[in-house]
């Protein structure tokens, strides 16, 4: 494959998946997941994350293109390779009729490097007893049963779908906080690949940022990058009139009688500050978090 | 060390822990030659990705506020220049920016603010 | 070791394996208590064989349906954990292989201690008394003519080993059904509407086989009967092939489950 870059844990190029009659779930998807931090994966309901996720995962083939991880096809991952990549459902997939306790002496069988005392200590934490049967457990639970289990493997890669969807904002927190320990203890060892909807969450703790949209993947970028840049900036007190005034590349433009709203691309302030000159305006500029850029982006 | 990080303000992360370092190192609240806390441990403290704490303290060296000394840590440039008075200006306009605009709305010429400046120069001062 | 351990997570996971052991326990005392003859004219146990299998077919291919699995733990928790899924396969078909056995090796160690299956010869017809008098004498090993006391027409023919036999039978014809719902499972997958439709044919098999069956002349041989009689002219042939289907079935079925994708 043309971009086997060492550097990057997850590469998938040109990747397509149809399902049922013709219907594409990603088309030209191509991501490039560096080592060692956290990516963000995003996208609304529908935009195909959870097939491409599963394509990562090695629970799906693409169509067509290819997918690397670990530099491998994850579809045809040996034990070995299973052992270094930990994954985490949207769905509820633990077997229901295990014991808390059973499930993870089952589980620690497979994995060599497994981490009891984390095990042990998390169930603590989040008080869930080993006695329990996962299917009498509420669904918050279960997903942290979930976690505990992907976290113990002491993967390189984690593969997180949806991690915190039922947690209340206590258990989210702490999901958050074992994440950071994960990263830290690992020391750039480990990445993490989550999607989730609580953009918030998201903020706090990736680096990273992708965003998938009918089926294609676009935007990817760091964190950082993605708040520094885009922007919203209101511009006001024009000499001759709101009318007629675009800015150019603008992901949307509110008119007002004599202010106008925009949302865009900022990568070099001159460029605002000339703009405005041109039409005789004044400008401010805004930041917007994550959950406004997504909003902006995906509703263009 | 207690810095006030919001993630979701919309300032990126690690520019917020920059600007709060600095004008900690400004105002003396990090003494020169004061060791700073490593990468792993004021990421817990703060509960922020190492990444970030490494790109702020990244930032620092690179505006010659912190030294990286190999095997020790991340330490308050002892020997740093003071700010150029381009780098004060630029840390204080956006406060000087809020005062005047606050001013000019109240209808306050230029002179009176700058005496109600001088005042509180005398007061804090002293 | 990781086969104990697959072994034990399946036995764990399998809704039916407990049902379904019990039933097998009890259901060869109560069917000798019931036992009515050979022939099908009364309702005979050896049609509710395939009976059985029709309906835990429709219970199985539920589940299957369900969970892509014959157990009720998602195959997406086993495809993530670090274990071939050849080796996941071998232990759940291995299981499946057993489970099939076992009630047959217990029929079976029950034909060997269970009185002769005793036949009467029908009396309506000399013609038919004789020929089924031959059909029973020149195809079960050991069969005998047991005249009545007091002189009577009736006459009856024990068959000493045709417990043996029939259960042979059964056996096989279960098998050959479990191949089948394997095989269409994989092959035809579970949304086509002809596989469905196969748990529906089935059981018509031996109606349908009764409506064409025409040696007339033996009047009360029932198809069922017949077959059986059948598989004890041919035992290499019949299990030769019921081999030979089982090796493709099991390298069809096991390419088809390493490579299936979850959804």
């Amino acid at each position: 494959m043309q971009n086997n870059n060492p550097e990057n844990i997850i590469e998938a190029l040109n990747v397509n998946r149809y399902f049922g009659a013709g219907n594409l779930a990603l088309g030209n998807f191509t991501v490039s997941v560096p080592r060692g931090g956290v990516y963000g994966f995003l996208g609304r309901n529908g935009a195909g994350k959870t097939t491409a996720i599963k394509i990562i995962a090695g629970l799906l083939r693409p169509d067509f293109g290819t997918v690397r991880v670990l530099g491998k096809d994850p579809f045809t991952f040996t034990p070995a390779d299973r052992q270094r990549v930990g994954y985490m459902s949207e769905k509820q997939i633990l077997p229901v009729n295990y014991r808390v306790g059973a499930l993870v002496k089952f589980c620690a069988a497979f994995y060599p490097r497994w981490h009891h005392e984390l095990v042990a200590q998390l169930l603590g934490k989040f008080n869930i007893s080993c006695q329990r049967k996962i299917g009498q457990l509420s669904q918050g639970t279960q997903r942290q049963v979930a976690f505990i289990l992907a976290l113990a493997q002491r993967p390189e890669l984690l593969i997180l779908d949806e991690p915190a969807a039922t947690l209340d904002v206590v258990a989210r927190r702490e999901f958050l906080d074992e994440i950071l320990r994960l990263l830290r203890d690992a020391d750039g060892g480990t990445t993490v690949f989550i999607s989730s909807h609580i953009l918030s969450d998201i903020e706090r703790i990736a680096d990273h940022i992708g965003i998938i949209a009918g089926g294609q993947l676009i935007v990817s970028e760091p964190l950082d990058d993605l708040a520094e840049s885009v922007k919203k900036i209101r511009f006001h007190s024009f000499n001759n009139g709101a009318a007629n005034f675009a800015y150019p590349g603008a992901y949307r433009t509110i008119s007002g009688r004599d202010e106008v709203l925009v949302t865009a691309r900022v990568r070099d302030p001159l460029t605002v500050a000339q703009c405005a000159q041109r039409h005789g305006a004044s400008y401010e500029i805004q930041d917007l978090n994550l959950e406004d850029i997504f909003y902006e982006i995906s509703t263009r | 060390m207690f810095l006030h990080l919001n993630p979701q303000s919309g300032e990126p992360v690690y520019r917020q822990m920059v600007r709060q370092l600095k004008q900690r190192i400004a105002t003396g609240q990090l003494a020169d030659g004061q060791q700073l806390p490593s990468v792993r441990d004021l990421s817990a403290e703060l509960h922020v990705n190492p990444l970030t704490v490494a790109k702020a303290y990244q930032f620092l060296e690179r505006d010659g506020l912190v030294e990286f000394r190999r095997g020790q840590g991340t330490f308050v440039a002892a020997d740093r220049d003071r700010f150029s008075k381009a780098q004060q200006q630029k840390l204080i306009a956006p406060a000087v920016a809020q005062v005047v605009s606050e001013a000019l709305h109240l209808g306050l010429s230029v002179g009176q603010l700058q005496q109600l400046i001088r005042q509180y120069y005398a007061k804090q001062q002293s | 070791m990781k086969t104990w351990l697959l072994i034990k997570h399946e036995l764990k996971v399998t809704f039916w394996i407990m049902p379904y052991v019990a039933f097998w326990v009890i259901w060869p005392p109560v069917f000798s208590l019931i036992h009515v003859g050979f022939s099908l004219s009364a309702p005979s146990t050896a049609t509710f064989y395939p009976l059985i299998v029709m309906f835990a077919g429709v219970v199985f291919f539920r589940e299957f349906w369900k969970n892509k699995n014959l157990s009720n733990a998602p195959l997406e928790f086993l495809f993530t954990l670090p274990v071939r899924r050849r080796q996941i396969f071998r232990v759940k078909s291995s299981l499946l292989a057993v489970s099939l056995l076992v009630p047959f090796l217990g029929i079976f160690a029950y034909n060997l201690t269970q009185p002769d299956y005793k036949v009467q010869l029908p009396y309506q017809t000399a013609e038919y008394r004789e020929n089924s008098k031959i059909f029973y004498l020149g195809n079960f090993a050991g069969a005998r003519l047991e005249k009545a006391d007091d002189g009577k027409n009736e006459n009856y023919i024990h068959l000493p080993s045709a417990g043996n036999q029939i259960t042979a039978y059964n056996l096989g014809y279960v098998w050959l059904l479990t191949l089948l719902f394997y095989g269409a499972t994989f092959g035809l997958g579970w949304r086509n509407p002809f596989y469905f439709m196969l748990f529906v044919i089935l059981p018509l098999l031996w109606p349908l086989g009764e409506l064409f069956f025409h040696e007339r002349l033996v009047h009360k041989i029932s198809f069922y009967e017949y077959s059986v009689a059948w598989l004890g002219r041919h035992w290499l042939g019949y299990w030769a092939v019921l081999l030979a289907l089982t090796v493709i079935v099991y390298h069809f079925s096991a390419r088809k489950f390493i490579n299936a994708e979850v959804r």
